[in-house]
């Protein structure tokens, strides 16, 4: 066998790009991670590489804080999580099962919520969270992630339902299932992989988000992680070791969800086309 | 033919079942979105500094001082050349990253190359954006160090601190972008793609390019339109590399409406302009969504069960 | 715990309110006309309630637990002689945008920290909207200043004429307390300088920028600063060249009220800049404006590293600095700390030299460069108007007087003594006091960009700065768009602040 023709049988060209891409898109996690091991005399002399000795204390100090700043996040995003998926489930199946009068105008006109820049309405949403007594309390900041990400979810669950081969629920329907039962029994259990999408997309959203918990909760020691991790940089100084290891620990929950969730994630958005 | 009930319960509220399925989700969008926002509207009407005392009626000022001001209408012009720029690249790099993985003939590489290109989402947005405004530095970035070193010294630029370079190296941000919603969108897509098809187009003898052109592309159409307007909210709302990068200069080359938007709220606490600001974004969004998903739309069949 | 924390809430304010009556009434029955004086210095009055406090950068458990656990002593100290009063300590939220959300926010729902921290050119453009005005209260006594000691007699003793010269608000008054100061100085890599045979003795700017064109020819960028639409150093740069050019005619621009014995060359007011330029002396016609200019241009194309405009921070440029990138970085007093640490070769402190009359032809008054330096400190403390509607007024300042007492203040200053203290009976760190000779050089005219009228006019001021400095548009260019941005600014100036001089 000629080189060449190995080289094709194993798909080397194409292995080759791939791997300039994977480098070039995980490397700022390799410098998070290698940044967080090194001290400011460290950080800034071996800027690019990594350093010895490595310092693991910078794990243990900031191990504590930043342990409760995930608690806080686990707090606010499982319940969002929970919201969005069961919501999504509901109007996507909705939209997709049912011809009602205003579907498309009902639908166009939760999309076009999408264009509306979450930081626009922030400060009007402030006013009605302080009228409504919502600062500093948990649904305070569970209950507008989950409007900010109902809509494109919804999105995704309607295309999904549609993908549903309609004799399914042709089946149950002549068994006498109500459109309750047919959305319990049938739609709900097939709707998983769809769910895997969501549930990715809105962790990320929630985990990284800063702006609203900043100002919907007064007391700092509700924050969750990505808002909290703002007071690691100090306004004259910096300790570059604590605060990548704040944000490397920060991203061990969404890793470790990841591996668990990603055959489902990319399934799920499979059944987009 | 829509919904026959047979059941007896079911026939009496037949009408109202589907909005019973959507009363939830939207009672709280009514709450938390639809209600801030009309508030919103009313607010860019008002002249109301620093959220303090009651906002005042004004009419159209704060939108005439908009249009009046170079700066916004430079913010504005850089929007639509990052937006373009860049939802065109982010779309070719991710669906050529899509057709490679594809193209690999073993499935578990396949998945493999997946997940090492989509793990990378879970990178804090700010390291990545701190990461490239050290590859862009003048003396010790990479890029100006690798162009140095591979004897193309004289390419070297000051990328993000001149106004011809600025934007595009902004845009540029990210690259390949394969950790993104539209690579995900395009691998898993390509993925379900019907075999039959692809069967077919073998035995015709195309070659790769071909049916990348003639068969994958428009089968992807629905994929795409998704992906691109997902690009164009991105585009409209990119603050980012302003905040942590450029502050929107130098002069006013990097300049976007939400860093505007932002620097006016929350520096100058003037917040009617702020807002009036936020609704021109929103009519930008609205428009160009609105074109994208009447073209998805024209080719969708209504799912009629 | 959430019920029993919401059900407290009410329980207190009634508590509060029933106290705050009979604190009110007592004084009223006994003639109400020095209100000032029935409050804070009264020790013996029954202070009681709880109040919230954002120290800013001296209460950051994450970045600096020891400071953090200082600030906790010196509260708890309080709290038990004044075992009434409850004070929650505010921890560090984030750097100037993310803390101004923050605050915007709180204030807007009346739920900001009772004394918090602010910027003195955000605090004065907010004023007796929001804050407190502290300016009767600096004529009362503090009665934590030992008997004798300067701020016993008088609060406002405690701190020097020029930090309670700049810090004044528009109108005249005083929101706040400032307690530490920035000094800037010109860090200089004496390894490279030796390499290069250069001395930082420059008698004048031409000499150094001479010796920057040495350095370019060795290889090294010479001075790190950088400049974009926010905050950033150059600004200092050009505080030093507005300075110079206008040094002349400036000191005619002061106003009798701002006045201070003895100082006859001193920084502008916010008042007094705006009505400069209203009047038509600060103006690109000026042939002075030509001067700054000129100094502006030629030093940045002489000195200031590649890539200034942009990318680059603060932290960057130290960055720069310790790995031999930049021969020379201006930096604060803050910076100092954190290059001790991480400099591995011989470096030293210096500064700008005074500018000639071969580059400005006016008259100079002082053969010394300006002194950069300002209030913009970690410790610039207001109290909110919601406090003194809460009926908190009383403890508020009492405490504020507390803390600012030197026995109490030096103890939080040692804990994290990154900048200078401005408080009489508290000492500099070693480190701080390294930048002493800055100290003692003549006020600039003009503070930053961003304070001199409005914010706005700082950010688009360094905008067209920054394509000036990068060769991007010419000084007609500049002149043309600055005009009306000067014009625009002092207006805005003027009538946020009420100046009778507006509709003239």
């Amino acid at each position: 066998m000629s080189i060449s023709k190995r080289l094709r049988q194993y798909d080397i060209p194409q292995q080759i790009v791939l791997g300039i891409f994977a480098f070039l898109t995980l490397f700022p996690f390799f410098f998070m991670v290698m940044s967080s091991f090194k001290t400011n005399e460290q950080f800034f002399k071996q800027f690019w590489t990594p350093a010895l000795p490595l310092h693991p204390e910078n794990y243990t100090r900031v191990f504590p804080r930043v342990a409760m700043f995930i608690g806080n996040s686990l707090l606010y995003s499982i319940p969002t999580l929970i919201l969005v998926s069961i919501l999504a489930m509901l109007t996507g199946y909705g939209f997709a099962r049912f011809r009602f009068r205003g579907r498309e105008t009902l639908f166009l006109l939760m999309l076009s919520l999408m264009m509306l820049p979450a930081i626009l309405t922030l400060i009007p949403l402030f006013i009605q969270m302080r009228d409504w007594g919502w600062l500093n309390t948990p649904h305070g900041v569970i209950l507008p992630w989950t409007s900010l990400q109902i809509v494109f979810a919804t999105y995704i669950m309607r295309v999904f339902f549609e993908k549903l081969p309609k004799e399914v629920f042709e089946a149950a329907r002549l068994d006498g299932a109500n459109e309750w039962q047919l959305f319990m029994r049938i739609a709900v259990p097939l709707a998983l992989p769809g769910l895997g999408t969501i549930a990715v997309l809105d962790l990320l959203f929630t985990w990284n988000d800063v702006l609203w918990p900043l100002v919907a909760l007064l007391d700092r020691d509700r924050f969750p992680i990505a808002s909290g991790l703002l007071a690691f940089r100090g306004d004259f100084q910096t300790d570059y070791g604590p605060l990548f290891a704040g944000y490397t620990l920060a991203s061990l929950p969404l890793i470790i969800f990841f591996v668990f969730m990603i055959r489902r994630f990319i399934s799920g958005l499979g059944g987009m086309v | 033919m829509t919904n026959q009930h047979q059941s007896a319960s079911g026939a009496r509220w037949d009408w109202l079942t589907p909005y019973l399925f959507l009363a939830p989700a939207f009672l709280l969008l009514i709450a938390l979105r639809y209600l801030p926002a009309v508030q919103a509207v009313y607010y860019s009407f008002t002249e109301w500094k620093g959220f303090f005392g009651s906002p005042e009626f004004v009419g159209f000022s704060n939108y005439s001082k908009l249009f009046h001001d170079q700066i916004f209408l430079a913010s504005l012009r850089n929007m639509v050349v990052y937006t373009v720029v860049r939802t065109l690249l982010v779309l070719g790099m991710t669906f050529f990253a899509a057709e490679l993985i594809y193209s690999l003939r073993n499935p578990t590489m396949q998945f493999i190359w997946q997940v090492l290109l989509i793990i990378p989402m879970i990178i804090p947005e700010i390291v990545v954006f701190l990461v490239w405004g050290f590859v862009f530095n003048t003396q010790t970035g990479i890029l100006n160090t690798l162009l140095t070193a591979i004897g193309l010294g004289s390419w070297a630029q000051p990328w993000l601190s001149q106004s011809s370079t600025a934007l595009w190296a902004i845009t540029f941000i990210g690259f390949p972008f394969v950790a993104s919603i539209p690579f995900l969108i395009f691998t898993s897509s390509l993925q379900g793609m019907p075999g039959e098809v692809l069967e077919a187009a073998k035995l015709d003898g195309c070659n790769t390019l071909r049916r990348v052109l003639h068969i994958d592309l428009p089968l992807m159409r629905g994929p795409i339109t998704l992906a691109v307007i997902l690009l164009i909210l991105e585009g409209i709302r990119v603050l980012l590399p302003q905040l942590v990068l450029t502050g929107g200069g130098p002069g006013s080359s990097t300049e976007s409406p939400a860093n505007y938007l932002y620097r006016t709220a929350f520096q100058y606490g003037d917040f009617g302009l702020a807002t009036a600001v936020g609704m021109i974004m929103l009519l930008v969004g609205l428009v160009f969504s609105y074109l994208s998903l009447r073209i998805r739309y024209q080719e969708a069949t209504d799912v009629d069960i | 715990m959430l019920y029993w924390k919401r059900m407290l809430v009410p329980l207190v304010l009634v508590a509060l309110f029933l106290s705050g009556c009979a604190g009110t009434a007592a004084p009223s029955d006994s003639g109400a006309t020095d209100t000032a004086a029935d409050t804070a210095a009264d020790a013996d009055a029954e202070l009681s309630g709880s109040l919230s406090f954002y120290p800013q950068n001296y209460y950051n458990p994450e970045a600096l637990p020891d400071a953090a656990a200082v600030v906790e002593a010196v509260r708890d100290e309080y709290t038990t002689e004044n075992p009434g009063v409850s004070i929650e300590l505010v921890p560090y939220v984030g750097d100037a945008n993310t803390y101004r959300s923050w605050l915007l926010t709180r204030l807007s729902a009346g739920q900001a920290p009772n004394i918090t921290w602010e910027q003195y050119s955000d605090r004065n453009a907010e004023g007796a909207e929001v804050w407190v005005d502290l300016t009767d209260y600096f004529e009362q006594p503090n009665p934590y200043v030992a008997e004798g000691e300067p701020g016993s007699k008088r609060w406002a003793d405690l701190f020097p004429d020029y930090v309670l010269a700049q810090t004044r608000g528009g109108d005249g008054r005083w929101y706040e307390v400032s307690l530490d100061w920035i000094e800037t100085g010109l860090f200089y890599n004496k390894e490279v300088f030796t390499q290069a045979g250069i001395e930082p003795d420059w008698t004048n700017m031409e000499d150094l920028m001479a010796d920057c064109q040495a350095l370019r020819d060795a290889g090294v960028e010479p001075v790190g600063v950088f400049i974009t639409p926010e905050w950033s150093t150059y600004q200092w740069l050009d505080d030093i060249f507005f300075s110079s050019a206008f040094s002349d005619v400036g000191p005619e621009w002061y106003m009798e009220k701002y006045n201070i014995p003895g100082r006859d060359f001193r920084r502008l007011n916010p008042e007094e800049f705006a009505k400069a330029v209203h009047d038509g002396h600060v103006s690109v016609d000026n042939e002075r404006f030509d001067v700054y200019l000129d100094l502006v241009k030629q030093f940045t194309d002489a000195c200031i590293m590649d890539g200034f405009a942009g990318g680059v921070a603060l932290a960057d440029v130290e960055r720069m600095f310790v790995e031999g990138q930049v021969s020379m970085a201006w930096l604060t007093t803050g910076s100092a700390t954190g290059l001790a640490e991480s400099v591995k070769f011989d470096y030293g402190l210096t500064y700008f030299p005074p500018i000639s009359n071969a580059m400005n032809p006016h008259e100079i008054h002082t053969d010394s460069s300006y002194r950069v330096g300002g209030p913009s400190g970690n410790a610039q403390y207001g109290i909110t108007q919601v406090t003194a509607q809460q009926g908190l007024l009383d403890e508020a300042l009492d405490f504020l007087m507390f803390w600012t007492a030197p026995q109490n203040f030096s103890r939080v200053y040692d804990s994290y003594p990154a900048l200078v203290p401005m408080v009489a009976g508290v000492e500099p760190s070693e480190i701080a006091a390294e930048f002493q000779f800055v100290a003692g050089m003549p006020e600039r005219l003009v503070g930053d960009p961003i304070a001199r009228l409005t914010p706005q006019f700082g950010t688009e001021h360094n905008r067209l700065f920054q394509q000036f400095m990068l060769g991007e548009i010419d000084a007609e260019t500049l002149k043309t768009q600055y005009q009306p941005l000067l014009e625009q600014g002092a207006t805005d100036a003027c009538t946020q602040n009420e100046w009778d001089w507006c509709g003239e």
